[in-house]
């Protein structure tokens, strides 16, 4: 592990014991993230990338067990803490956002006591002004107006953008080296997303944080993200730096996903479409789980997954016929 | 709030009215002559109807009705035809041991119900879920009377641990609350069951909540976030059913005071019913009445405190 590293997973798998068999939705995912930088996850839903998220965080509801991996916060293996230890890391160390900031506070609670009861766990000593006090100071951070106001409104009180500026604030709250952004922007309007991405990296400029961020959006990891991970059925499809990936994507899957967002530089008729659908984790197919919907697929796709090959200085794609035009290429010669 | 409260005690009025009215018609199909349960059995027809003036039932129903209100809106309900005793001074005497009861059952049947549903959503599918399930089965199935009675044979006559005819004196001295203790235990057995299972469905229901995720993942200890979190916010419709239940318990309450002989509201109505004393029925009749519906009106505010989405709504 070197030093510029934060975060490392390693071989993580996270299963589900069901009626149906045994679901893999996390499948053996190796992952990193530098100091003060922003990994993007992306994948279309049920790829796993939420409970990869929970996976990180030990929040992985049952009958959901993370079976196998390693996941290294500044080399420290989270997954042999102790809850007691681990309940110190959450919110401490790692803080999480989520989609709904409707749903994801507590409509019985007061804003305040809500931002409060997090510093309260990680600084236990801290006399009720002072942590009003700091509450207050949180929720200016994330440019909430009247913030002395705020603290004792209700959440059904506040706009979406507003819930989420106070979800960012209580997650801030402990000073984390890691955030977590689960579809952070999903559920809100777009010129909401704009501003709540824009605070994002304001605050990441300022306290030096990494960040996850998980998304299907790809115009947000354009934006945000300085490595992207590209996942598919519950593994990395390609991991690369965010411009290599968006100039020279290897992965057919991370092409067909590329291809189905509009641009405005360019003329189509219609969008690129991935045929048929991520396949549910209990059937998987054998081989290379994208081979059923991929254009380029041969032969040898349909038995043994391929694994993870560097394509270029920390640009890696799992898939055999990487890079896709290179082996086109070769074909048409041949 | 003060408005909210007022408004519904004003709806209370017309429900009032209602509550009398069906109360008396009631009254009026059941085939005892209350003339002549007051006279007796060796009295003349001379004395029936002589005494039938005297009540006012030779009036039309509607006269009668409307007699019966005008005296109630001064505060008087009548004199009972058995006995000659003021209703209102009888039901004074047994609004107390009512509310004594009904508080002894609660008091312990509310949260042991509200714990035994939260320990069996938060281990749910385990053996102890499965205990609490089958418990409040039975205990929604067994009927009062019948684990009264039981209670009273093993408890109280065979193992004679405890007294179980009349009260005993105030709550707060020893004989009090043993006499107390078999009725309440009765009346709150059977409270349980609905209170554990509606607890359990909230709790389950809120346990799986995206705030929920949120609290873990602020670093909460479970129990802070079975309690402050998953419980608190499940209270909400848990409170809602009590207010409805306690309309049953006090049905439950005129059977356990019966079968208990407690000098109470339940059974003052059973006896002023089966000797048709007209005016004390429908003295205990109001009482019961306005018990159900200032319950739901203390349920009403608690749920404004409990959740802050109906304030100023």
């Amino acid at each position: 592990m070197n030093d510029s590293e934060l975060l490392r997973i390693e071989g993580l798998r996270t299963t589900f014991q069901t009626s149906a068999g045994l679901v893999r939705a996390v499948d053996g995912i190796d992952l990193s993230v530098k100091r003060g930088r922003t990994l993007g996850i992306v994948g279309e839903s049920g790829c796993g990338k939420s409970m990869l998220s929970l996976s990180i965080m030990r929040l992985v509801p049952p009958p959901g067990r993370i079976s196998d991996g390693r996941v290294l916060l500044e080399g420290r293996d989270l997954l042999t803490l102790s809850n007691a230890e681990m309940r110190q890391v959450r919110g401490g160390q790692i803080a999480m956002i989520f989609q709904e900031p409707m749903t994801s506070l507590n409509p019985v609670h007061t804003v305040g006591k809500q931002i409060t009861e997090a510093m309260r766990v990680h600084s236990p000593k801290s006399s009720p002004s002072q942590l009003r006090d700091e509450a207050i100071a949180a929720l200016k951070r994330v440019r909430i107006p009247a913030p002395e106001r705020r603290f004792d409104e209700y959440p059904h009180q506040l706009s979406g953008g507003m819930r989420q500026r106070v979800m960012i604030a209580m997650a801030l709250a402990c000073r984390p080296r890691l955030l977590i952004a689960d579809e952070p922007t999903t559920a809100l309007d777009v010129t909401v997303q704009a501003q709540i991405l824009d605070l994002l990296r304001e605050l990441q400029a300022e306290t030096g944080m990494s960040i996850i961020l998980i998304t299907h959006d790809l115009g947000v990891v354009a934006e945000m993200a300085d490595e992207v991970a590209v996942l598919y059925a519950g593994k990395v499809a390609e991991r690369a730096p965010a411009r290599a990936l968006f100039e020279d994507p290897q992965h057919p899957y991370t092409l067909g996903l590329l291809g189905s967002v509009p641009r405005l530089d360019e003329e189509r008729d219609r969008l690129l479409a991935i045929d048929g659908t991520v396949p549910p984790p209990f059937a998987f197919p054998a081989g290379c789980r994208f081979h059923p919907r991929c254009p380029f697929s041969i032969g040898p796709c349909t038995s043994g997954q391929p694994p993870l090959r560097e394509l270029a200085p920390g640009h890696e794609a799992a898939c055999i016929r990487a890079p896709v035009e290179a082996s086109l290429a070769l074909e048409d010669a041949a | 709030m003060l408005r909210h409260v007022v408004q519904r005690l004003l709806l209370t009025l017309p429900v009032m009215l209602g509550v009398l009215l069906i109360g008396f018609l009631l009254m009026q199909v059941v085939p005892n002559d209350p003339a002549i349960v007051r006279a007796g059995p060796s009295a003349t027809p001379d004395v029936v109807e002589a005494l039938r003036r005297d009540l006012g039932l030779d009036q039309p129903l509607w006269v009668q009705f409307g007699t019966y209100l005008w005296r109630l809106l001064q505060g008087d309900l009548g004199v009972s035809i058995i006995n000659n005793v003021a209703v209102t001074q009888e039901l004074g005497a047994t609004i107390g041991p009512t509310l004594e009861l009904m508080f002894a059952s609660l008091f312990w049947s509310i949260p042991i119900g509200i714990a035994l549903g939260t320990v069996a959503a938060y281990f749910r599918g385990s053996v102890l879920d499965r205990f609490v399930t089958a418990l409040s089965v039975a205990g929604g199935s067994v009927p009062v009377f019948f684990l009264g009675l039981m209670l009273i044979w093993f408890v109280g006559f065979q193992w004679q641990l405890l007294p179980f005819t009349g009260r005993g004196g105030p709550l707060w001295t020893v004989e009090g609350w043993q006499a107390v203790a078999l009725p309440a235990l009765t009346l709150g057995g059977t409270f349980i069951a609905p209170v554990a299972r509606m607890t359990r469905t909230a709790v389950l229901e809120v346990l799986g909540a995206e705030h929920v995720r949120t609290a873990r993942a602020k670093g909460l200890s479970e129990r802070a976030v079975v309690l402050r979190h998953a419980l608190r916010n499940a209270m909400i419709p848990v409170v809602t059913l009590i207010g409805l239940q306690i309309g049953f318990l006090l049905g439950g309450a005129v059977v356990t005071e019966t079968v208990f002989s407690w000098p109470g509201v339940g059974r003052l109505a059973v006896g002023a019913i089966l000797s048709s004393d007209f005016p004390m029925a429908q003295g205990t009749i109001i009482v019961l009445s306005l018990g159900f519906i200032l319950i739901n009106l203390v349920v009403d505010v608690l749920y404004v405190a409990l959740d802050p989405r109906m304030r100023g709504a």
